[in-house]
């Protein structure tokens, strides 16, 4: 779906740690009683393997537009008044927020939903990359077939 | 590592009749697994007049292999997913993009 970019929003691509109150900040609107934010962490095990670390990697204009694009479908589904997301890049250790996404609602219910339509969709379609470092080893995730 | 170099994707088109095929150099933009299979973050590729998306990707799994491993391929063009059959231009900002995994 063709959907009108949002421009004054907070949506970037970070190579430094996301600063979560910039993320809460950006989205604050008195008529709206819920706010939902979404923290993505880097975990240490995947697959039953231990993992070292995560380097993530984005096509950073394409990654910022697509933002844009799906904050613009949540504010449609969704009563949503703003949204902002952050995304880092670079290399990640264990508990490092990857991405942080905040969406307010007049009311709660439909802040976790957008939220969660957020997170997902940004998972499935942003050109954004993680390679995983482990006891061994190093992958793009989900890249190959087998 | 290169920053960049030259392939010619014209003659994959044929030459006939006496025919003066146009061409197009394009910038190709890689990432990921993609920049690690291509050596590069970016190729300029000299494509005929009329070259698809498809096409590319076409030429992309023919000319590296490993391409044809990965669980998808698409192409960008100007920072949104384009169509199999969407027509590429000389002035068109294009990149491989294979399987995302952020978040």
């Amino acid at each position: 779906m063709q959907t009108e970019l949002l421009q004054d929003t907070y949506f970037k691509i970070l190579d430094k740690p996301i600063n979560v109150q910039d993320v809460l900040d950006a989205v604050r609107a008195p008529e709206c009683g819920g706010l939902a934010l979404f923290l993505g962490t880097v975990r240490n095990h995947n697959h039953g393997k231990t993992v070292h670390w995560l380097e993530y990697e984005a096509y950073e204009t394409m990654a910022i537009k697509k933002m844009q694009q799906i904050a613009a479908e949540a504010m449609q589904k969704f009563p949503a008044k703003k949204i902002a997301m952050a995304h880092r890049v670079g290399k990640l250790d264990i508990g490092d927020i990857a991405v942080a996404i905040a969406v307010v609602t007049p009311h709660r219910r439909e802040a976790f939903e957008a939220c969660k339509f957020c997170i997902d969709t940004l998972k499935k379609t942003a050109p954004i990359w993680k390679k995983e470092v482990f006891e061994g080893g190093e992958v793009w995730l989900d890249a190959c077939q087998h | 590592m290169r920053k960049s170099f030259s392939i010619n994707l014209f003659t994959f088109q044929g030459v006939g009749f006496g025919i003066n095929f146009l061409s197009m150099n394009i910038t190709v933009k890689f990432f990921a697994v993609g920049r690690e299979i291509v050596g590069s973050d970016a190729l300029v590729l000299t494509l005929p007049d009329g070259a698809t998306a498809e096409s590319l990707l076409w030429y992309l799994k023919e000319t590296y292999p490993q391409f044809q491993t990965l669980k998808s391929l698409l192409i960008a063009v100007n920072e949104d997913y384009a169509e199999p059959h969407s027509t590429l231009h000389e002035t068109d900002d294009v990149a491989v993009i294979p399987p995302v995994s952020g978040g």
